[in-house]
């Protein structure tokens, strides 16, 4: 952000304050005394800091306490939990109380269990979001003298009427409010029976009702009633939602083995409804911010109603699973499964999947020396068709609303409010597997490697249209994806000798999606010589997360313009997406995570690295906040690279463009970079005892305590991109645990 | 006992889970946000709830763009300064942001409700559908008729100034089917001969139209077992209404023959039937409720509820200056030269100048330099009125008069022609014109123009006027001394100003 000679400079060269002479002077009378007035200030040392008004340090307390006991026939077990959370913007909290109760209970050969689960959970929000915070200009003035906030910055006269600056700090003071109240209540009941061995019969039916009541008052004295009618000043809403989760499963299994064959089959079925409710309605017109009582209103808002939504679904799924393995050396799963949704419509609701497996744990054969480097080695296959997937209902049908903007005598009104295809076909998935574990030197190093192919055919995508087709948009089956991806992990134990305990561990993925089986389809379309112009972005061989953007020569030092490069390699001034070519890839080539774990007796430490190579980011804060500044923009604070790195005067080498240019800048390869990143995502330090002296006396038969801090450093290619609508944190915690 | 009552209920629950044979049944819920279309069109109802969406949603298309207000500043017709909301239309800034979004509201709209008309279509000609057959010439018939009148106004926007030589140029899409591929833009003449099938399709269908027999039937019917459907005919495109869109795409080609055939057979037949009959000068002059629109002449009109607020946002004098559309002009009295009002209409008395205009006091927010103020001359001819009849909602799109002034340019008897415009001005309580005074056809069309313009203002229609005719000088919007005494009454119009360029969001997505 800019400080208030910064903002200043940066006003009166992007033309805020109209046209400068050769001498760099404003031109207008007006706008030149406005310009030093506000410098008369800062001149005299005004330079407001107003990211910090609403900050704070937070402290989050979280307790819980647990109670289990019981005999062998009957158990029971109670948590309490308590967690006050602070956001780090005042007025944000959130507050949670959830109790839980287990209750267990065998005769026979039946097993039943119970649990209670209650959440409840008090959420206020901050009412002025942190961007008007980031946006307020530092060469204005907090506080009068008597430490009041001030309710308007600065006004002043526009073609559409006086427009005033308002002070965030005005509307944080006052009292409006919104927040929430979220209710849980869960139960899940469970029965088993074994009425021969080997045999089980599971039944569970779970119920869970959520109700949430949200409410939000906008006090009458906000700024954003300024220029409202009296009577109309002051809003209060309420939402009620509530929803509720029905679920019942039955599942029967059968193991056994005989001799060296083992085998295990298990079916079931699931049945599943959602219902929720929502209602809501607004009030507006308070004289006064004493009472958000509706009762206090003046009335719904002009043509205001209440709103109200309603929706249920079901689903219903069944499926079998069987294994068997031969002296646990060659193991075969089998896998059928169909699923149901009310979403998918009445003519066919039900996909089904499967899959297949086979693996042969090699370490088990008779001829393996299990004492050598070698001491586990399995090989794994697999095939199925996991993400096969019914198309929603309403991507294959045209959804109609009812219309009410202009009531009239015929009745109702009834318009297409989505577009569907009817052609449409299911989305299908085959997915191979390869993979193989290893364990190494007595297990202290262990691999897994897995290489994955999954093709998808056909695909679904949203297609551009041309909107005289009546729609932006369409659903269409285009092709199909082919998703290769290798991953790998590896642990190893450094060290692991008396009470030392060092392991490291790492992973890596790669994966490449490409379109396939594109080709014909688009020939026809390019012959009948009306191709969407969006599609040219689908062929063969294409990285589905491929990055689209006109080539660019950076920006002209002499007009402060950027230069673009046209697909034939000619330069240009102007933007035409027709000019798209592929500028990156958002999908990296590799990345993963590295962790290392030392303990000794009760204590430890951990490290957690994140890393990523060889991909490519849009970076969208760098053009919103730096380029992208329209004319109305320019009144509210900027990041300071708009001043610093953009273009002023011929000669220039600038990165960003003319500094005066408040035209909309579009994407370019000079806003995609590659992101090659290493960073450490967390540190915790903990201790743990059962054993120690002195907690016997005091009766204690555990203690454990831990410090964890997130975000520590981050190494990258490019600044990591925040946004302003809440700030960044960076947390400590640190728990302790007790056991009697 | 407690433990065999749940183990009941389980065994029960299993049952029940395994008895869900039928679970295809289960899982057939409805949605209740939205509706499907295949369980939409189970129903009569749903035939006519989609049409008449397409009525209702006309409204925002037609409103404050189509209808008063984006389209009558391009004929610039207003004073208009360069700080006014609409002065990009006014002075054809097709580049700039404010042209290009709502060009690419309106097309994509329009098309919206195209596509919407299609699938309506389609559903009236599949077999064992739900519509009832006395409903199905009105559907169909009315819904071809929407979809021949939304691409004529779309044509008419974006196509050529139509002649000889422009009706090859590729122009629009005509979209006649509920495909989503990229139709093709096709060449003017061809759009026009969609525009005029569609028409005849829709006449042909509407011939038994209850609107020929009983009237436009503006009020709710006395036996309460009669729905509205077949009723307040000006609201729907009724055979009258779709018979002169005919006509006035007859002449938006330069087929003067056929024009004047369907316009004469509706005036025939209307005048015999008194179906759009002369508003009253005493409605007019109602103190309460005047008549502005002439609503009885209408016959085709919208209904929109909400028309105050497009009046309050448009022409009244609060809206301010910036906002408001005005003629220039601080004073109506006889001979005032600085007006547009003296300048506009030949006759003091005439009602659509002593009714419809006032002067009034606009303010403006000038940045920097407070609030100005100015005297305008402003329109009332859509100020809200105090009744209980339909009128006060109604956006006029296709009237009596134009018909009339259609016969009078089509007709080759200069006698004939005058007849019709004296008709008109007869009732707007002007004199008739003399007939001595009217030698040539030139001479008489120039009449006919003028009185065009006194009848359409305000209902988006001008434009059209100037561009069918090639139009290179219209009336100024703007009235001063000229540098050599002369009032300048006139400005130059440049041809291209009258073909809006195709929107992006149709070109961008499409390669030729």
């Amino acid at each position: 952000m800019m400080n208030a000679a910064e903002k200043l400079q940066f006003e009166k060269l992007s033309g805020y304050y109209g046209t400068l002479d050769d001498n760099g002077e404003i031109l207008s009378d007006t706008q030149r005394s406005l310009y030093y007035s506000r410098m008369q200030k800062v001149a005299a040392g005004l330079d407001s800091y107003w990211l910090k008004e609403p900050l704070r340090t937070a402290f989050t307390h979280d307790h819980s306490i647990n109670a289990e006991g019981g005999d062998s026939a009957f158990r029971y077990g109670i948590t309490l939990r308590y967690k006050d959370t602070q956001g780090v913007m005042k007025g944000s909290d959130r507050e949670n109380l959830d109790g839980s109760v287990n209750l267990s209970y065998r005769l026979n050969k039946f097993n039943f269990s119970n649990q209670t689960n209650i959440y409840h959970t008090k959420a206020d929000n901050n009412t002025v979001p942190f961007s008007q915070f980031a946006n307020a200009n530092p060469y204005y003035a907090k506080r009068d003298e008597n430490g009041e906030a001030y309710k308007v910055l600065e006004s002043y006269a526009t073609y559409t009427g006086t427009e005033y600056v308002y002070n965030p700090l005005w509307d944080y003071e006052q009292k409006s409010f919104s927040g929430s109240n979220q209710f849980t209540f869960n139960n899940n009941f469970n029965v088993e029976y074994s009425p021969v061995k080997n045999l089980r019969i599971v039944g569970k039916l779970g119920l869970t009702v959520n109700k949430d009541e949200s409410a939000a008052f906008n006090s009458p004295y906000a700024s954003m009633f300024t220029n409202t009618e009296q009577l109309k000043r002051g809003t209060y809403s309420q939402t009620n939602s509530k929803s509720t989760n029905l679920d019942g499963s039955l599942l029967v299994s059968y193991a056994g083995s005989v001799k060296k064959h083992t085998y295990n089959v298990i079916g079931g079925a699931q049945l599943t409804q959602n219902d929720s409710e929502m209602s809501g309605y607004m009030a507006q017109g308070y004289i006064s911010d004493q009472f958000y009582n509706p009762n206090f209103s003046t009335g719904y808002p002009e043509g205001g109603k209440p709103s109200s939504t309603v929706s249920r679904s079901r689903l219903a799924s069944f499926y079998i699973n069987g294994n068997y393995s031969y002296a646990d050396r060659y193991l075969f799963d089998i896998n059928l499964r169909t699923d149901g949704a009310s979403v998918y419509g009445v003519n066919n609701p039900f996909s089904t999947t499967w899959g297949f497996g086979v693996s042969w744990n090699i370490h088990n054969e008779n001829w393996f020396d299990k004492s050598g480097v070698v001491n586990y080695l399995k090989i794994r296959y697999s095939l199925g068709n996991p993400g096969t997937n019914n198309i929603n209902v309403k991507l294959a049908n045209n959804v109609y609303n009812y219309y009410t903007d202009y009531v009239n005598m015929f009745g109702l009104s009834a318009l297409i409010s989505q577009w569907g295809n009817k052609n449409l076909e299911w989305q299908r998935t085959t997915q191979q597997n390869i993979g193989i574990n290893l364990d190494m030197f007595k297990s202290r190093l262990h691999i897994t490697a897995d290489y994955t192919m999954k093709d998808t055919d056909p695909i679904v995508l949203t297609i551009d249209q041309p909107t005289s087709t009546g729609t932006s948009f369409i659903p269409m089956n285009i092709g199909a994806t082919k998703n290769k991806s290798f991953s790998l992990t590896v642990r190893y134990d450094v060290l692991r000798r008396n009470d030392w305990r060092w392991t490291l561990s790492a992973n890596m993925l790669n994966t490449k999606t490409k379109y396939d089986k594109i080709g014909n389809l688009l020939d026809k379309w390019n012959e009948e010589g009306r191709t969407n112009q969006t599609l040219v972005r689908y062929y063969d061989g294409a990285s589905a997360t491929a990055l689209w953007a006109v080539r660019s020569a950076g920006i002209d030092p002499m007009t402060g313009n950027e230069v673009f490069i046209r697909k034939d390699g000619t330069y240009t001034y102007e933007w035409d997406n027709k000019e798209e070519v592929i500028c990156g890839d958002l999908t990296p080539d590799i990345d993963g995570n590295i962790s290392s774990t030392l303990r000794y007796k009760g204590w430890g430490l951990g490290m957690n690295f994140r890393y990523r190579w060889g991909g490519q980011i849009v970076l969208n804060t760098l053009l919103s906040k730096v380029e992208n500044i329209s004319e109305t923009s320019l009144r509210y604070n900027q990041d300071a690279r708009a001043l610093h790195d953009r273009w002023q005067k011929p000669g220039d080498v600038a990165k960003f463009k003319r500094i005066d240019d408040t035209t909309p800048t579009q994407v370019s390869s000079r806003f995609i970079e590659d992101d090659n990143t290493f960073e450490c995502k967390s540190v915790y330090v903990s201790y743990e005892t059962t054993t120690a002296q002195w907690m016997k006396n005091l009766g204690l038969s555990s203690l454990n305590f831990r410090i964890y801090m997130n975000d520590i450093f981050r190494i990258s290619t490019v600044k990591e991109e925040r946004g302003l609508s809440y700030p960044f944190q960076r947390s400590i915690s640190a728990s302790i645990g007790l056991r009697f | 006992m407690k433990m065999k009552k749940i183990l009941n209920l389980f065994v029960a629950l299993s049952i029940l889970l395994c008895a869900t044979v039928s679970c295809s049944n289960w899982l057939a819920v409805d949605l209740e946000d939205s509706i499907l279309e295949d369980k939409l069109f189970e129903t009569n109802e749903g035939y006519t709830s989609v049409l008449n969406g397409v009525y209702t949603k006309m409204n925002t298309y037609y409103g404050s763009t189509l209808s008063m207000g984006v389209i009558d500043a391009m004929a610039k017709l207003y004073h208009m300064s360069s700080s006014h909301n609409y002065y990009p239309y006014f002075n054809y800034d097709f580049e700039g942001s404010a042209f290009e979004g709502t060009s690419g509201a309106l097309w994509t709209g329009m098309y919206n409700l195209i596509a919407n008309l299609n699938v309506l279509l389609e559903k009236c000609d599949e077999a064992d559908n739900a519509l009832f057959p006395n409903y199905y010439p009105y559907i169909k018939g009315e819904a071809l008729a929407l979809r021949a009148m939304l691409h004529f106004d779309l044509f008419r926007l974006y196509g050529p100034i139509y002649s000889e030589e422009s009706k090859t140029n590729l122009t629009i899409p005509y979209q006649a089917t509920t495909d989503k591929t990229i139709q093709p833009l096709l060449p003017a003449e061809e759009v026009m001969n969609k525009v005029i099938a569609d028409l005849k399709a829709a006449s042909e269908l509407l011939k038994d139209d209850a609107v020929r027999t009983d009237g436009v039937l503006n009020s709710d019917s006395e036996d309460p077992n009669e729905t509205a459907d077949f009723r307040y005919r000006q609201y729907r495109l009724n055979y009258y209404a779709v018979q002169g869109l005919l006509a006035r795409a007859y002449l938006w080609i330069g087929d003067k023959e056929n024009a004047y055939t369907t316009a004469k057979a509706i005036i025939t037949e209307v005048e015999e039937k008194k179906t759009f009959d002369w508003t009253p000068k005493a409605d007019i002059q109602s103190s309460t409720a005047p008549d502005l629109i002439f609503s009885t002449e209408v016959m085709f009109g919208l209904y929109n509820l909400k028309r105050v607020n497009l009046y309050n946002g448009l022409f009244k004098n609060t809206a301010g200056y910036s906002s408001a559309l005005t003629f220039y002009g601080s004073s109506m009295e006889d001979g005032y030269k600085n007006a547009k009002v003296t300048w506009f209409y030949d006759q003091l008395d005439d009602l659509r100048r002593t009714e419809m205009w006032e002067v009034a006091t606009l303010e403006e927010n000038t940045e920097f330099s407070g609030v100005k103020e100015h005297q305008a001359t402003v329109f009332g001819k859509y100020k809200d009125i105090q009744t209980s009849e339909t009128r006060r909602y109604m956006i006029p799109l296709l009237r009596m008069s134009e018909i009339y002034l259609i016969a009078a340019e089509c007709t080759s008897d200069v006698t004939e022609g005058l007849g019709y415009v004296n008709a008109i001005r007869e009732h707007r309580n002007c004199v008739n014109i003399d007939a001595a005074s009217v030698a040539s056809k030139d001479a008489l069309q120039e009449y006919i123009d003028d009185e065009f313009y006194r009848e359409t203002i305000g209902e988006g229609q001008i434009y059209f006027y100037y561009k069918r005719h090639a139009m290179t000088t219209i009336m100024e919007s703007d009235f001063s001394y000229g540098s050599y005494g002369a009032y300048y009454t006139t400005i130059g119009m440049q041809l291209q100003d009258y073909v809006w360029p195709l929107p992006k969001v149709e070109t961008d997505k499409r390669l030729n």
